[in-house]
């Protein structure tokens, strides 16, 4: 699987998710042509997120990274926007949608930038999957 | 050696494979063989960076392209008339890929050596054939296996030697059994809901390869789990860096950058000439000027502090740099009253 063609798997199954969760009277807004969504996602500082939701009572960025896309100065910067912005809202939580075998490492980073970050408030999902003939997916909460 | 067409239906995934053993411990024995299957077709990011023909999408357009495989699996018969594959187990998923695609092609059964095997010798074809592969094992994975070798099938280090046909070396494989050791006792109790980082492995490796490294850190009065700690923490900010902990421990202003922070900012610390080399290097009158500035810069709790104690290193060092400057002074001018 090239690693667009991953990324694009990556986001089209973490909206699924996020749709589930804002399903009655929610916005969803994805960074691509997808049938959900009620247009891009707008621009937070100078980065855009692959998926932004905001349900009845809470407000949803979501990212995919491949794995070799987690652990540098950019992710980080990004992650912290995100962050920084979910932490003014209610309710605002990350999900972060990565290789299975790379949820450790989307789970470390996000730790770590969200403590840098100082929004401690702020809860994150790292979702692990695997694409194949099915699609298995992990999710582990933060 | 012969070369047998084994049905596919016949044959079993490995679920001792040590590329994805690690991925398979959370999930139901009933569900691992597809399970298996997928984890096998999943990119790694040695893969995603490598860009070239080792990827399993690259070896499924080889496959798909040549109608089959050009190398035969390796196969172990079992009593119950399947076959257990030792090696091969990305190309019996990519096969089974391929037929559910009704991709052109017979692949309904695959070119197989058949070998009744012992344990050890499944142990040998494993290691020989990932050790030197195209798809080589990651480091964590290799670890495992390696760490099983030694503890669980009590091997000695010179037959794990022998089964990796001289390609490896001992102190290496020691230091992957320790550090594998070290990240499972102080580490992974460490891991929240089960997301353990297996990038960080190589952190635990260059724990061992430091003489006294471990020694270093018990004597700034650390735990391997506070390591593990540090580790998970993100404050090894480039695993290399481990190495330089024992100097980062010994200097005080290291250490609290590197407790506060990360070890870039410690060695940001280490990195700095001092204090006494920078002074040495610089003129009379740059250390003149940097002096009178400094005094002049003085606030009056500064002052009141020296008052206070005259008896005092800054308040004597004063006096003494007093007494240098008023003899040098006389000298260039005998009629002032310094």
């Amino acid at each position: 699987m090239s690693e667009s063609y991953l990324h694009k798997r990556l986001v089209a199954a973490v909206v699924q998710e996020i749709s589930i969760r804002v399903s009655s009277g929610g916005l969803l807004f994805v960074d691509g042509a997808h049938d959900l969504s009620n247009g891009r996602p707008p621009t937070l500082g100078f980065v855009r997120p692959d998926v932004f939701a905001r349900g009845s009572k809470e407000v949803i960025i979501g990212e995919a990274k491949t794995a070799g896309d987690i652990d540098n100065g950019h992710t980080y910067e990004q992650l912290q926007i995100y962050f920084n912005y979910l932490a003014h809202e209610q309710r605002g939580e990350l999900w972060l949608s990565v290789p299975y075998d790379a949820a450790g490492l989307g789970h470390r980073v996000c730790r770590q930038v969200r403590r840098t970050a100082g929004c401690e408030s702020v809860s994150f999902v790292v979702i692990g999957w695997m694409f194949g003939r099915i699609a298995f997916s992990r999710s582990f909460l933060g | 050696m012969i070369v047998e067409n084994i049905p596919l239906e016949k044959i079993e995934l490995d679920e001792r494979n040590p590329r994805i053993a690690h991925t398979l411990e959370p999930i139901e024995s009933g569900a691992r063989q597809d399970f298996i299957a997928l984890s096998l077709g999943q990119s790694s990011p040695e893969d995603e960076d490598r860009h070239a023909g080792t990827t399993y999408t690259a070896l499924k357009a080889s496959i798909r392209q040549n109608l089959g495989v050009i190398s035969p699996i390796i196969v172990s018969p079992r009593d119950n008339g399947t076959y257990l594959v030792i090696e091969g187990n990305t190309r019996v998923a990519i096969y089974r890929e391929l037929a559910e695609e009704n991709s052109p092609g017979d692949w309904s059964k695959i070119p197989a050596i058949v070998q009744p095997l012992t344990e050890k010798a499944e142990h040998a074809i494993r290691l020989q054939a990932h050790l030197v592969g195209i798809r080589p094992w990651r480091p964590y994975a290799k670890a495992k296996y390696l760490h099983d070798l030694y503890v669980n099938q009590k091997l000695s280090i010179t037959e794990i030697l022998d089964f990796c046909g001289g390609i490896a070396r001992k102190r290496e494989i020691e230091q992957y059994i320790d550090a594998f050791r070290d990240m499972h006792a102080h580490y992974m109790p460490l891991v929240v809901n089960g997301a353990a980082d297996y990038t960080r492995f190589s952190s635990f490796v260059e724990l061992q390869k430091k003489p006294g490294l471990k020694q270093a850190i018990a004597r700034a009065g650390f735990t391997l789990d506070d390591f593990a700690k540090w580790v998970d923490d993100g404050k090894i900010a480039m695993q290399e860096n481990v190495r330089y902990l024992d100097r980062i421990l010994a200097n005080p202003d290291a250490k609290r950058e590197f407790l506060a922070h990360d070890t870039r900012e410690a060695m940001k610390i280490l990195e700095q000439p001092s204090s006494n080399a920078i002074m040495s290097g610089a003129s009379l009158e740059q250390l003149s000027k940097a002096l009178a500035a400094k005094v002049r810069g003085l606030n009056w709790p500064e002052v009141q502090s020296m008052i206070a104690n005259p008896e005092g290193t800054t308040s004597q060092a004063l006096l003494d740099c007093l007494d240098e400057v008023r003899n040098l002074v006389k000298q260039i001018q005998p009629d002032s009253d310094v």
